[in-house]
């Protein structure tokens, strides 16, 4: 099962160094589905008004970082008069189940949503280690 | 005036806009892709059909109406009626 490291939510963010973002700007949690198939683990995050070059993934062991940021959406010359959702960035860490195959990941970004097709690594062949008795 | 909308996920297909006098309405549906054989390990997203009514503080030009659909989010933008325009009224001096 892909467990979930819980990013909490900050005005400003923190990056890795300890500086702090320039702008602050809300950090959003992407609704996810995650689903495996016999060959691959399936990512998929709703990021809204990210553009495919604002995204931003990590894979470190079997931690998958995604990171989007959001164009700002400023209509000039208009006045805002209901405001339902904000713009913000994305972020969304998980800890996959299975190894991963990290030279055929493939990603694609469309109408907003974020499609991650992780292949699952060859297994190593298990080395079978002999107990001598003393 | 712009509205925007969040629709992540939908094709401009699958939504429908109708504007009737000041009433916007957003109709759509999103349809989840059939997988085979696999196995589920995290399922957020909503799937369905939706709609959404918005009362509009003035009449629209429907002829001047353009959507625009970019990234997963909706962006329709609207003009004023001309005859809907405030007008201004002379007093004259009795």
């Amino acid at each position: 099962m892909a467990q979930e490291v819980r990013t909490v939510e900050q005005r400003t963010p923190q990056t890795a160094d300890g500086s702090q973002r320039p702008a602050p700007r809300p950090v959003f949690l992407p609704p996810a589905e995650i689903y495996e198939t016999r060959d691959n683990i399936v990512v998929l995050a709703e990021m809204p008004g990210v553009a495919p070059d604002a995204v931003d993934i990590t894979l470190e062991r079997r931690i998958l970082t995604i990171r989007g940021r959001s164009v700002a959406n400023n209509h000039a010359g208009y006045q805002r008069v209901y405001n339902e959702y904000a713009d913000g960035d994305y972020e969304r860490v998980f800890t996959l189940s299975e190894n991963i195959d990290q030279d055929r990941i493939g990603a694609t970004l469309k109408d907003g949503v974020l499609h991650l097709v992780l292949p699952k690594a060859e297994t190593a062949k298990a080395r079978k280690i002999e107990l001598k008795s003393a | 005036m712009v509205v925007t909308g969040e629709l992540p996920g939908v094709t401009p297909d699958d939504v429908t806009i109708n504007l009737q006098e000041d009433v916007l309405t957003l109709e759509g549906a999103r349809r989840p892709k059939q997988e085979q054989d696999v196995n589920w390990q995290r399922r957020e997203r909503a799937y369905g059909s939706f709609s959404r009514a918005v009362q509009l503080p003035f009449r629209v030009d429907p002829d001047k109406v353009q959507a625009r659909f970019s990234n997963g989010i909706l962006e329709i933008e609207l003009e004023r009626l001309t005859a809907d325009r405030p007008k201004k009224i002379e007093i004259r001096a009795a």
